[in-house]
């Protein structure tokens, strides 16, 4: 494959995905501009550094890992925002089920730290297989369940202490 | 598992301004206009 036919294909991709694509970004700023603003920063990223993209198979995981880390660097970089400090600790799993807390999570996210709320996106949201979330972020699957619990372990006494102030 | 649907309309509910397009294309004219530049895409190099 030409290096122009790539660019095709990820541009066909970054059309067609648009959607999907805005609404994860807007999931982290909740703010329409910036939303825009991180699609066009991503675009131009990916665009740039398709030789980054190796297998053409891996390109909605390539793409998606672009537009955590500019949604993120935007957080981080947006002063009005409170950003939660990252806490991920890794712990041992009480048992492989993981249980889902009936709260309304797209709100209950935003008391979560920027990479806790990316694994609660992806695989709730997105529906992604852990496995594409670990390729996404670059970690090992087993990582992304260790951090995935203690994200919803987080939110669930979130909503506990909520309940009783 | 209602809230969780619930959840999840929310976030596919999320408006999608009519300028995401503009700015979609806006971005790959751009990126485009730049990647032309370079020798490996105008010569159709092998990349994968």
């Amino acid at each position: 494959m030409t290096k122009s036919e790539k660019f095709q294909l990820v541009e066909n991709y970054i059309v067609e995905n648009q959607n999907a694509h805005y609404r994860l970004a807007y999931s982290y700023v909740k703010d329409k501009e910036l939303a825009l603003d991180i699609i066009q920063e991503s675009i131009m990223k990916a665009l740039k550094s398709i030789d980054s993209l190796e297998q053409i198979q891996y390109l909605k995981t390539w793409f998606y890992r672009i537009l955590i880390n500019t949604s993120i660097d935007f957080i981080h970089k947006n002063k009005r925002m409170v950003v939660v400090e990252d806490e991920i600790s890794d712990f041992h799993l009480p048992s492989n089920e993981m249980e889902i807390p009936d709260i309304d999570l797209y709100e209950a996210i935003d008391h979560l730290a920027p990479k806790q709320k990316t694994l609660i996106i992806l695989r709730f949201f997105e529906d992604m297989k852990i496995e594409d979330i670990a390729m996404t972020l670059g970690v090992n699957p087993n990582t992304i369940k260790t951090r995935l619990y203690a994200a919803l372990r987080k939110l669930r006494s979130f909503m506990e202490e909520k309940v009783k102030a | 598992m209602s809230k969780l649907n619930d959840s999840k309309k929310q976030y596919e509910d999320i408006e999608i301004p009519d300028e995401l397009k503009h700015i979609v294309s806006k971005s790959i004219q751009a990126a485009k206009k730049e990647e032309s530049k370079s020798p490996s895409f105008k010569s159709g190099e092998l990349e994968l």
